[in-house]
């Protein structure tokens, strides 16, 4: 008998089926999506490295080093590779076509495929084949921003070198970075690449690189630290190269996790919904005698089959969605992808366990509910609260508005929750937007360890006077030289980081040590204490600090060229420069160059105007002037430098897209449901002679009325919240605090919202349409 | 007499599982101003159809009907509903009211809906709290519908029908869920109504509510077989009890 009831129930309460059947779909979909996401991110980079085989420290020796053999031997050390590195110095040694590359300003590696140390990616995630003579594949910093495809054919000439080598497409080094501003590294067959070692241009600025596997990689590195040429990262260092990535990925995490969240909150409230509309057929059974374990029983068998159905459905479409959350990182990663069908299962599985669960609670109200009470729709008949807060005799609104605003008060814990999961979406997006518009704008320059300016002149050789030896002073009197002369009215600084082991008492660590020429100290900010004036004093990030452990007034040592220095620490400040493991020395110090870690080019602050359309004008100019593309505005410059900016633009259009679809789905669904619990209603208004485009229109604006409340709330909170997120992430990149954002107002504050109450009055609209089949008449028919 | 209503060959077909139920046939009807109407038959004869159809709730397969001389079977539905709004007033068995708002608030949407008067809403407001001391209930305008009783509930559906002051009160079965006192109620209401003009056309399974009306139809299979003029009631017993003989003679002719 009650399996017939089910039966019939099933067949009877298509709609509302239906309707639960979509959520739970929508649920387990988000679900399996988010934790494939999920756990891809978190251990993404670990098993990345596994799957390479990235040893635990690697070692930068000079490229005719023999040091590979003596560190092999230490009893610590079980296995070293050796990959040795040739250079080209300048992008524009290639051709492609006739022209000359422009699109890295870096040194480009090479390495030889035949001495991989570790397994290198192709583009589809298998391991890169042996490119044959004349052939190569190169990382994403070559070919991005140039014309170069599979098959074409790039000339290489360089000192008496001239090759000419067919691209074969990208490949994913699990330990170089990829943002524009790294090395580009081209794999090259043996026979090209010895042929290359025979010309010295080649080993201009070639490495001979250990990878070491070793239970102590901090002690391997101690020792062979300090000597001139040599450096080293551990396995953990070099995940660093991925913050930016990870961030991103991060992001796209939250996002996982806030869709995840909609979905069961949702689920949550659709069960509430089809339970409360089955109050009187409850009422109805406990009249008769049916007890409420069975009455139950019909229903957690009922939501056991929808939520079945649902998950498979859903975890079947979670696939092409992971895929896509995953895109964008997955073009630098290989990620591990063989858990991901059983990680869908599972969340899939926990999806039918949560609507269990779901269902026994709000099912427990049925052994609560006297048979009179159930068929009052649940209702004991005591009310100790007014329920309408309006009144239609004194209200100003139109009556369709009346009508709407008073369903809205009247449902309030129902709109509440829909009014949320519509601000979560704007918060979403508007988030990321300020996020991406923080991330290329000047503002945050100062964060790179730069003075306050314009424009950046990232070609390498705009530092030969410094690498040459000339000092850094030399190179800003040569460019303010050189603009005088050209008429433009800027003045330049440069910058330059290098890593140095640093003492506190008997704390030792490693700090990057940033100066800055060109510029005043005072243009510098501090989060604390005061910026170093004098050469005998440093400002550290908090993270130096603690790292050191020194504080303000304290002295620390550092050995810099040879000498050793005691500094005294003047103030805190921010930076990602380093990872936030920063130091600040004042203008005055003269810098001894033999590190340089860090280095951000040439930059120029404009004296004249400095609006965009003077900074456009003047990066045309230099452009023109020097002969290179390599001229960025410094919006343009931290973009370059994370790539973050516009990883967050597509992230915003991904979550633009899935904002859409989300609300389109919560509206049609929620109407849809409104529409079946409230027919009595639609068919009352109807025969008493309210038209149907009234009562179309009060549903469409309850839905207005809450994007718009959504829409209000999150514009009160983008910004703070902005700032939270904005914070968070940095500080995951480097020692920063108190970032405000940067936004665009039109965009956060008209253009978001208006998508949300657009796609929430378009979806609801065309849903509220179906209200045209119930007809007056109906009234005779309702139960 | 003026004519409120007329309908002339008036079907009504529904199609239910490729089968055809003629439920109304070929029916002519007139119903006269100031008069008070019952439709009487068995189940499933067609009464509330034959209701619905002739108030423009429900569209008809074939046939003709007038309201107050205009044709109402070619308007659209927003005409419809502009009609049944201004000039006609509906009661029903299941005391339907929008569960979202007061009792008064439910009163008054049809003329706050409306716009025929040009009062303002508090005017309306105030309209609507007359009509419920009118009818005994203008304790319960702050209530929500789950708070009164059905009486008082079915005696605020009279007064959101009488809000617009309609010039045709339709009720499907207004007693039908009501106990005996609270039907009497309803009825002395309608009643009243239509001594002061208002037209009613109200179906019923009650021989005593049919009583009180002044003319009563009988319909069976679609078709209204038979037709009793019972003259207006003047609301006295004696006369009710005479009334009631007369009109169960008759129904026992026609089959009831």
């Amino acid at each position: 008998m009650l399996l017939r009831i089910l039966k019939k129930d099933l067949k009877r309460k298509k709609t509302m089926n239906i309707i639960l059947l979509l959520f739970v779909i929508m649920c387990s979909m988000f679900a399996a999506a988010s934790v494939n996401n999920i756990f891809a991110v978190t251990g993404g980079i670990d098993s990345y490295f596994n799957k390479a085989g990235v040893p635990d420290l690697m070692l930068s020796l000079p490229y005719d080093s023999e040091l590979g053999k003596e560190i092999a031997s230490l009893p610590s050390v079980t296995d070293v590779k050796e990959e040795h590195h040739l250079t080209v110095l300048d992008s524009g040694c290639f051709m492609l076509n006739g022209r000359k590359f422009d699109n890295f300003t870096n040194v480009a590696h090479m390495i030889n495929s035949s001495e991989r140390a570790i397994i290198y990616f192709d583009e589809n995630n298998d391991e890169l084949a042996e490119p044959e003579k004349g052939e190569f594949y190169a990382t994403s910093v070559f070919s991005n921003d140039s014309d170069l495809k599979p098959g074409d054919t790039v000339a290489l000439k360089t000192g008496s070198t001239e090759l000419l080598l067919k691209y074969k497409g990208r490949f994913k080094p699990a330990v170089y970075g990829q943002s524009s501003t790294d090395y580009p590294y081209l794999m090259l067959n043996e026979e090209d690449f010895k042929a290359c070692e025979k010309d010295p241009v080649f080993l201009h600025w070639a490495e001979n690189l250990l990878f070491i596997e070793t239970s102590d990689p901090e002690g391997v590195a101690a020792e062979y630290d300090g000597i001139p040429d040599v450096w080293y990262d551990t396995r953990d260092e070099r995940k660093d190269i991925y913050f930016y990535d990870m961030v991103a990925a991060y992001l796209m995490m939250i996002i996982s996790i806030v869709l995840m969240l909609t979905g069961f909150v949702m689920l949550r409230f659709t069960i509430g919904f089809t339970i409360s509309e089955e109050f009187r057929e409850i009422g109805v059974m406990k009249a008769i005698g049916i007890n409420s374990g069975s009455i139950r029983r019909i229903y957690i068998v009922k939501y056991l089959a929808i939520a079945i159905i649902g998950s498979v459905i859903g975890f079947f479409c979670s696939l092409p969605l992971s895929a896509v959350m995953l895109k964008n990182i997955s073009e630098k990663m290989v990620f591990d992808s063989g858990n991901s069908i059983v990680m869908g299962l599972i969340s899939s599985a926990a999806i039918i366990l949560l609507i269990m669960l779901f269902c026994y609670f709000c099912t427990r109200k049925i052994r609560k509910l006297s048979p009179i009470d159930a068929v009052r729709s649940g209702q004991t008949g005591e009310r100790f609260g007014k329920k309408s807060i309006m009144h239609l005799g004194r209200s100003r609104l139109p009556s369709t508005g009346f009508l709407a605003a008073n369903d809205v008060l009247s449902a309030r814990k129902q709109f509440i929750i829909i009014s949320l999961i519509f601000a979560l979406c704007i918060l979403l997006m508007t988030i990321i937007s300020n996020s991406a518009e923080t991330l290329k704008s000047n503002s945050i320059t100062g964060l790179f360890g730069v003075p306050d300016s314009d424009i950046t002149i990232g070609d390498i050789s705009s530092l030969e006077d410094v690498f040459s030896g000339k000092g850094m002073k030399a190179t800003v009197e040569r460019y303010n030289k050189f603009f005088a002369e050209n008429n433009i009215p800027a003045s330049s600084s440069i910058s330059i980081g290098g890593e140095y082991e640093t003492f506190c008492g008997s704390k030792k660590s490693r700090l990057l040590y940033i100066i800055s020429q060109g510029v005043s100290d005072d243009e510098f900010t501090v989060d604390e204490g005061s910026i170093a004036t004098r050469p005998d004093e440093v400002t550290l990030t908090r993270k130096a600090m603690e790292l050191t452990g020194a504080g303000i007034g304290d002295r620390i040592k550092v050995n810099i060229g040879g000498k050793e220095r005691e500094l005294i620490v003047t103030g805190s400040f921010s930076t990602f420069v380093g990872g936030g493991s920063a130091a600040r020395l004042c203008s005055e110090y003269e810098h001894d160059v033999d590190k340089i870690n860090n280095s951000f080019g040439v930059q120029v602050k404009l004296t004249g105007s400095r609006d965009k359309e003077a900074v456009e004008k003047y990066v045309r100019e230099l452009k023109k002037l020097m002969n290179t593309e390599k001229v960025y505005s410094n919006g343009e410059m931290v973009e370059t430098v994370t790539g973050l900016s516009s990883t967050m633009t597509s992230i915003k259009r991904l979550m633009m897209i899935l904002t859409v679809i989300v609300t389109a789905l919560i509206v049609v669904l929620m109407e849809r449901s409104f529409i079946s619990k409230e027919k009595s209603e639609i068919a009352l208004m109807k025969a008493i002679g309210i038209s149907s485009g009234s009562i179309i229109m009060q549903h469409v604006l309850r839905f207005v009325i809450t994007a718009a409340l959504a829409a209000a709330a999150a514009s009160a909170a983008v910004l703070p919240l902005s700032s939270l997120v904005l914070n968070w992430m940095f500080s995951m990149i480097g020692d920063i605090r108190g970032v405000s954002p940067d936004f665009n107002a039109a965009e956060i504050f008209v253009f978001c919202p208006l998508i949300l109450i657009t796609v929430a009055l378009v979806s609801s609209a065309l849903t509220a349409l179906y209200m045209k089949k119930i007809t007056a008449s109906d009234t005779a028919s309702i139960e | 007499m003026n004519k409120v209503i007329e309908a002339k060959g008036l079907c009504k077909t529904y199609i239910v599982n490729k089968h055809q139920n003629n439920v109304l046939k070929n029916i002519d009807l007139t119903i006269f101003e100031g008069e008070m109407v019952a439709v009487m038959g068995p189940s499933g004869s067609g009464k509330s159809t034959l209701l619905y159809c002739v108030s423009g709730m429900d569209r008809v397969t074939s046939g003709k009907v007038w309201f107050g001389g205009r044709e109402t079977t070619s308007l659209s539905d927003k005409e419809l509903s502009k009609l049944r709004l201004d000039d006609m007033g509906f009661i029903f068995q299941q005391m339907y009211m929008m569960k979202n708002l007061s009792i008064l608030d439910n009163i008054i949407l049809p003329a706050v809906k409306s716009g025929k008067t040009k009062e303002t809403r508090r005017q309306t407001e105030e309209r609507g709290k007359l009509l419920m001391h009118r009818l005994g209930i203008a304790e319960v305008g702050g209530n929500d519908i789950n708070e009164v009783s059905g009486g008082q509930l079915q005696r605020a559906c009279i007064c959101r029908s009488m809000i617009n002051s309609p010039k045709m009160l339709f009720a499907d079965e207004p007693t039908g869920a009501l106990n005996r006192s609270s039907s009497d109620e309803v009825m002395k209401e309608l009643l009243s109504l239509n001594r002061e003009g208002t037209t009613v056309m109200c179906v019923t399974h009650d021989p005593k509510v049919a009583a009180k009306c002044s003319r009563v139809l009988y319909l069976v299979d679609g078709n209204i077989i038979g037709e009793k003029a019972l003259g207006p009631f003047d609301g006295t017993a004696p006369a009710l009890r005479d009334r009631e003989r007369e009109l169960n003679n008759w129904l026992m002719e026609q089959g009831w």
